[in-house]
């Protein structure tokens, strides 16, 4: 790492969990979330040379979601193609809340990639990846107050899929 | 004093991300209020549930496949850069060599056995002309970049 800047094989090495684990958050699956990391790690790599020193994993963040949301648009453009999460889905019963298991991971993982795609970004980008609301603002481009909107109203459709399906 | 509706206040009062002003006010809603105090506990259960989420092993062999790739993978910003710069330059030579149409000076010079006449040099570009209306700078050009399908 020169003048703070990292290398690609450092980004690639010392952050690629996290990139992935962002990618798989919005994605929902691990192909989407291989052909996410890829594709943000070509932009990573441009990016690098003016790459200013911060927040690593904001920037990182920051680069997967872009990609994921040119994906949405290119997607909302061909709209024959299905998008991965469906706005009817319906959970399946829920495990008890003291079930602590992979099975509840998988569950709190399928309300997320069900929801609508502004909400899961903001959740991801809040809970997964850690930004401030400030961060997120700037990465979408939209106003704080949105930001806080979609984060919420994001949480409480979470809250609803997971405990008030009819099981 | 009415209670207002739970609000998006809640979130950012987990995520304390209120100015000292909100705070207090969501704080003085909560302690009035068991709506909002219930809205908070939905919400922080949400906001829990995600943040336990683990993280995502990356799968095996994942990296690999993305270096192979990368090192595999043409740079088509500096390939387009020198054909564009190639593609120029044999534009530049093809205006400096190929026939011209020049005015037919009196009788003309010494003429060759091998040597076309100016009028059988026109008659021929008329001929592929029929065919291909570009010019000859364009078609240097064309037949450099076709092969790239740009």
């Amino acid at each position: 790492m020169a003048d703070g800047v990292p290398t690609w094989e450092e980004v690639a090495r010392d952050h690629g969990r996290f990139i992935y684990t962002v990618a798989y958050r919005l994605a929902g699956n691990d192909s989407d979330a291989q052909d996410l990391v890829q594709e943000a790690l070509i932009r990573v790599r441009k990016g690098l040379e003016t790459y200013e020193p911060g927040s690593l994993e904001g920037w990182l963040a920051r680069s997967v979601t872009n990609v994921f949301l040119d994906e949405v648009r290119r997607r909302r453009r061909r709209p024959t193609e299905a998008f991965p999460a469906d706005p009817d889905w319906v959970l399946p019963p829920a495990a008890a809340a003291d079930e602590a298991t992979e099975h509840l991971s998988e569950e709190i993982q399928a309300a997320l990639a069900a929801l609508p795609d502004e909400f899961r970004v903001a959740v991801v980008l809040c809970d997964v990846a850690d930004l401030s609301y400030e961060q997120i603002s700037e990465a979408l481009g939209v106003p704080v107050g949105t930001v806080r909107s979609r984060l919420h109203r994001g949480r409480r459709l979470l809250r609803a899929a997971l405990t008030e399906t009819p099981r | 004093m009415t209670v207002p509706e739970p609000d998006d206040r809640l979130s950012a009062y987990l995520d304390d991300e209120l100015d000292a002003a909100e705070r207090a006010a969501v704080e003085d809603l909560l302690a009035r209020s068991p709506a909002w105090r219930d809205a908070l506990a939905e919400v922080a259960w949400a906001r829990g549930a995600v943040r336990g989420l683990p993280a995502r092993d990356v799968p095996a062999g994942f990296w690999t496949t993305v270096g192979d790739e990368r090192r595999a993978a043409p740079r088509p910003g500096r390939v387009r850069r020198v054909l564009g710069v190639a593609a120029v330059a044999a534009a530049a030579v093809a205006v400096f060599t190929l026939p011209v149409d020049r005015p037919e000076e009196g009788g003309g010079g010494r003429m060759s056995g091998n040597e076309t006449t100016v009028k059988e040099q026109r008659e021929q570009r008329d001929r592929v002309r029929d065919d291909d209306d570009r010019n000859p700078v364009e078609r240097v050009v064309d037949a450099l970049l076709d092969p790239f399908d740009w």
